[in-house]
């Protein structure tokens, strides 16, 4: 990951803003990563010592040095080095020091540096020049490059662009990110990185679709610190993956400095590439609710419902019953672990403020009866093939045993 | 029923009205419930129980040490004082007592006394070792080691700050003691969360120098406790700590330093007058820095500013006069100490002597200081990493070739050869490049009265 010292940032106010590689400029970032690839490839067999003072040596403007350093990280990232016999140095040294001090001691005459190395050297059938220059052959300046998979000068730039949106956030104390995604499975993909990731949020749903996380970590609620900032820059490629994605962050840029916002919007491109789309098993229910052709209207739901202190639900599908309006949210569960079975039970116990149907396969060993005393939810578990009729049958069930949904907030208390 | 979970350094506590006002907490929008730093456990505990509410304690995840202190060594009566007031302090605070007069010792005698799992934090990989021997043998058990690559967790258990501050979130419920050794690096925004995150009801800092040059000690209070002991060098020199002097060497310039060193100076203070910038201002630096980076001359003048350092601090003329120390004590065992690494690696190459800085790898680091003990070794090179951390009584003598002006690193630097042993006089060399304003940081780091008072002897003298 960059560093600050790779970063070209400009203070405009409180704003941490990324300055643009265009123009003359990307012109000659594309230059300068060709050069660097190619002085690394040129170094193979070499050490890092000199790979690092041939890239001091390409000339550089000052405008142009934390791009030249950033460049070179990222080809220092993609190369291999292989370091010299750490044990073989050591005892070396060993060797070397070993005689030093007793020499030191020892004899009454002035220290002999040389010949101190001689007579080591001849001991190990070596000369005094290579045991020298064995003697630290272990240190990270001497290891040496063997491998560099530096990608095109193109592809390195556009690296180094996406790199620089990470190396700020990981110095972000809190994200606020406000997302919309496709598909209830790519929000239930961000949700499960933000849960790996030990990370809280805030979700709340924006009027023009889509919903605004506030993320940050535990102990933000008392201080605003840094600690999360890894977490926080290792979440963006999920965030990435939605549709739709406009970032701010409080940064702690400067190492006493004030707060700084950032703000980061990737281009369309970036989103598209990741697409997401209905899982098969999904888009095949849906299928079979509108081959029925009853009163019921299926559409893919486009909801996230948060119960903060217990967790997300995800729906997959919204059935809606065209003679009274009535909703039903449907979640294919299908294969998943029971340990997912069992949150969406807690989640539907301590209520959602919706009527739920989760449908699971068999072979998770659940019983139908767990959430036989709930009034909002219900288990639907299906052997084989999910039955889009006998699915329907739980969700007219739910609504006639169902009373009036009670607000989130009072049943979350 | 209000429950008490430790989640990730902080307590999450659910079952309470929202209206509660416990100690410590804040309501959190995000769970709906009330959350606390893990520090604040033993507070709310205490409230919980105050207020006669059930509650299901769920956080702590710490035991009753089951193992005894073994060693039978009697303390001396300063660390008996300073253990009885640790316990009057309800078990939280701060002991300052100079490096080398058994600081680690009172850190044994607290975590026998609590009798609690417990937790020591250090700043080096070579504390660590000497505190995984020490407890080793002080409770004759296994010992936990979290940091170098290591991460064994243990009812005793030894961490670097690092570590600390990286983990304590998924550690920090298992231990009812926690002993910051060398705290005043506690402070900081990242370190401090150490503390923050850690549900340890009991806490013990050990420091010789807990005053910071940002003034950042004054937190040490909330995250550990109050200074309750403290007693100074000159107070205990003499009998519990070596006798010592301190010798301050002028050192000229080779004439062609001289030149090199007027020529590199000259081009950095034209590009500070040019600009504007003061360097004695709280921003000068990071503002010569930004302004260095925005120009062909700025670039010039940076360079030519870490010449010129390069040359006050590794003189040619400073390695010959360590040569001839060298001589002079070639029957002492004698440290090292330079600024950076690439002076302390320059050492050995040209005197054939070890070297330990971050770089070199513990089994070498503990044969280096084993055959240093031992007298295999007379001379140890080192940058910084050995500020902190060689515990060996044997070393008389200690060259500081180059330092920063911290008060804290001259004194540090002075306490690796204060161990007492019969007989012994220590002496630390500082060698200054006279005419560079080496002299000027020299000043600043020997504010302390270890330098200063009359016990000591000081003297300049000129090669």
């Amino acid at each position: 990951m960059l560093s600050p010292e790779h970063v070209r940032v400009r203070r405009s106010g409180g704003e941490l803003q990324l300055l643009a590689l265009k123009g003359a400029l990307r012109e000659r970032a594309l230059v300068l990563a060709g050069e660097l690839a190619e002085v690394a490839r040129a170094h193979l067999g070499k050490s890092r010592g000199e790979l690092e003072a041939a890239w001091e040596g390409i000339a550089v403007s000052p405008r142009e040095r934390k791009l030249s350093l950033g460049l070179a990280k990222l080809v220092e990232d993609a190369s291999e080095f292989e370091s010299g016999d750490a044990e073989q140095a050591a005892e070396l040294r060993r060797d070397v020091f070993a005689l030093a001090a007793q020499k030191r001691t020892t004899d009454a005459l002035v220290f002999e540096r040389d010949a101190i190395l001689a007579e080591v050297a001849t001991r190990r059938g070596t000369t005094a020049a290579a045991l020298e220059a064995e003697l630290y052959a272990d240190l990270r300046s001497a290891q040496r490059l063997i491998a560099c998979q530096a990608p095109a000068a193109e592809a390195l730039v556009s690296t180094y662009e996406r790199a620089q949106v990470q190396a700020i956030l990981l110095r972000a104390v809190r994200v606020v990110a406000d997302v919309g995604c496709a598909s209830a499975d790519a929000y239930r993909a961000l949700f499960r990185q933000l849960k790996f990731r030990r990370l809280l949020y805030r979700v709340t749903p924006l009027e023009t679709g889509g919903y605004r996380l506030e993320i940050d970590g535990p102990f933000s609620l008392f201080q605003s610190v840094a600690k999360y900032g890894l977490e926080l820059a290792l979440l963006l490629p999920a965030l990435e993956a939605c549709e739709r994605l406009s970032l701010r962050a409080e940064v702690r840029w400067a190492h006493q400095g004030r707060p700084l916002t950032f703000a980061y919007e990737p281009s369309a491109r970036a989103g598209a590439e990741a697409k997401p789309r209905a899982r098969d098993e999904v888009a095949e229910l849906g299928e079979g609710l509108r081959e029925l052709g009853n009163d019921w209207q299926v559409e893919p739901a486009e909801r996230v419902l948060d119960l903060p202190g217990v967790g997300v639900c995800v729906p997959d599908l919204v059935l809606r019953r065209a003679s009274d309006g009535a909703v039903v949210l449907v979640e294919v569960l299908g294969f998943w672990s029971r340990a997912s079975v069992w949150q969406r039970v807690e989640l539907a116990r301590k209520g959602l403020g919706e009527r739920l149907l989760f449908v699971v396969s068999s072979r998770l060993r659940v019983s139908e009866d767990v959430l036989e005393d709930a009034d909002e939810a219900a288990l639907y578990v299906y052997k084989g093939r999910i039955n889009p009729r006998t699915l329907l049958r739980h969700a007219e069930r739910l609504l006639e045993l169902g009373g009036p949904l009670p607000r989130r907030a009072e049943r979350a208390r | 029923m209000v429950v008490l979970r430790f989640a990730d350094g902080t307590l999450d506590v659910q079952g309470l009205p929202r209206e509660a006002e416990p100690p410590g907490c804040e309501w959190d929008p995000r769970t709906l419930g009330f959350r606390a730093p893990a520090r604040a456990y033993a507070e709310l505990v205490l409230w919980l129980r105050k207020s006669g509410l059930a509650y299901d304690d769920q956080a702590r995840a710490y035991s009753e040490l089951e193992s005894k202190l073994v060693l039978g060594r009697a303390p001396r009566p300063f660390q008996t004082e300073a253990l009885a007031e640790f316990r009057k302090a309800g078990g939280r605070g701060i002991v300052v007592l100079p490096t080398g007069s058994g600081k680690s010792h009172v850190g044994v005698l607290a975590i026998d006394d609590r009798r609690r799992s417990a937790l020591v934090v250090v700043p080096t990989l070579d504390l660590v070792r000497q505190w995984y021997d020490l407890l080793r043998t002080s409770f004759a058990t296994e010992v936990g080691i979290v940091g170098g690559g290591t991460y064994e967790l243990r009812p005793l258990t030894v961490t670097t700050y690092d570590s600390a501050y990286l983990h304590m979130q998924h550690f920090g419920a298992r231990f009812g003691t926690v002993v910051f050794d060398e705290c005043h690096h506690l402070p900081g925004a990242t370190y401090e969360l150490a503390a923050e995150l850690c549900l340890a009801p009991f806490r013990l800092g050990l420091s010789a120098t807990p005053e910071r040059a940002d003034g950042r000690e004054a937190v040490l209070g909330r995250l550990i406790g109050p200074i309750v002991y403290r007693r100074d060098i000159v107070e205990l020199a003499g009998e519990y700590l070596a006798e010592y002097a301190t010798e301050r060497v002028s050192i000229e310039l080779s004439p062609e330093e001289r030149a090199e060193f007027d020529v590199a100076r000259k081009i950095y203070i034209d590009f500070l007058r040019a600009s504007g910038v003061r360097l004695g201002s709280p921003s000068g630096w990071s503002d010569f820095l930004m302004r260095a980076s925005r120009s062909e001359a700025g670039v010039r003048a940076l360079a030519a500013y870490r010449r010129q350092r390069e040359l006050a601090l590794a003189s040619g003329q400073k390695l010959e006069y360590l040569g001839l120390l060298l001589e002079r004590h070639r029957r002492d065992r004698v440290l090292i100490f330079t600024d950076d690494n690439a002076t302390a690696y320059a050492v050995s190459r040209r005197f054939l002597v070890p070297v330990i800085t971050h770089q070199t790898k513990i089994r070498e680091r503990s044969e280096i200081l084993q055959k240093f003990s031992s007298g295999e070794y007379g001379v140890v090179a080192t940058s910084k990493v050995l500020n902190e951390g060689v515990d060996v009584p044997e070393a008389s003598v200690a060259v500081v070739i180059s330092g920063s002006g911290s008060v804290r690193e001259h004194v540090q630097r002075l306490g690796r050869v204060l161990r007492r042993r019969e007989g012994k006089q220590a002496i630390l060399y500082e060698l200054v490049s006279s005419g560079t304003g080496e002299g000027s940081t020299s000043e600043r780091r020997r504010a302390h009265s270890a330098y200063r008072s009359a016990g000591a002897r000081t003297s300049d003298a000129e090669p």
